[in-house]
């Protein structure tokens, strides 16, 4: 009998979180290079703003739905930890940087940085409970 | 929380790929249960039990 997902499931997902990914990173540089190289009215550049968070939100609901689907909680529960952790990090990163961009000692971080500092947390918090759980 | 998980799959001559198949999880799972590094949810722990034959106190211990 095979668990859920199935390797169906599995390439499911794939499918539907590669376009999305490839849609996030895409908007994240759109989105930085429009405040980079052009002077945006105010209600443009709140579209333009919105457009880097929203396609986030789509990816985490589809990785979620995936979640909900996946009868195996004990990879659910490592999952969910690593994004917590990912998140937790991000933030964390951002507000020192913040902090420090304060009092002029680090340079402004670029906008298109967020997600690929996430998915680095997320691969270090992967591995590490991983190693824990192993 | 300790469990008898591995003495009761070892009774059956399972390994923790079969434990795995039939409980619908991932051997990684299995292990990580077996050395109470995961404590499993109710509905998952009824599954266990029904899969022994046993109550679920029978197999998880509380150690409190």
């Amino acid at each position: 009998m095979p668990f859920m997902p199935s390797p169906e499931d599995k390439q499911r997902y794939r499918r539907r979180v590669a376009p999305v990914l490839a849609i996030v990173v895409g908007c994240h540089y759109l989105t930085a290079y429009a405040f980079e190289h052009y002077h945006l009215s105010r209600p443009v550049a709140i579209l333009v703003a919105l457009l880097s968070p929203l396609s986030q939100l789509l990816l985490f609901t589809l990785i979620w739905q995936f979640l909900s689907q996946d009868r195996d909680e004990v990879q659910i529960a490592y999952r969910r930890d690593a994004i917590a952790r990912a998140t937790a990090g991000t933030l964390a990163v951002s507000v020192l940087w913040t902090g420090l961009k304060e009092y002029d000692l680090v340079p402004d971080l670029p906008l298109g940085m967020a997600f690929p500092i996430f998915t680095v947390f997320l691969l270090i918090a992967g591995l590490a409970i991983r190693r824990r759980y192993r | 929380m300790k469990n008898r998980l591995r003495v009761l799959r070892a009774e059956r001559g399972w390994s923790q790929a079969d434990l795995a198949e039939r409980l619908e999880v991932s051997r990684q799972s299995v292990n990580a249960i077996e050395t109470g590094k995961y404590d499993p949810s109710l509905p998952l722990a009824f599954r266990i039990a029904r899969l022994f034959d046993a109550r679920i106190e029978e197999i998880f211990i509380d150690e409190a």
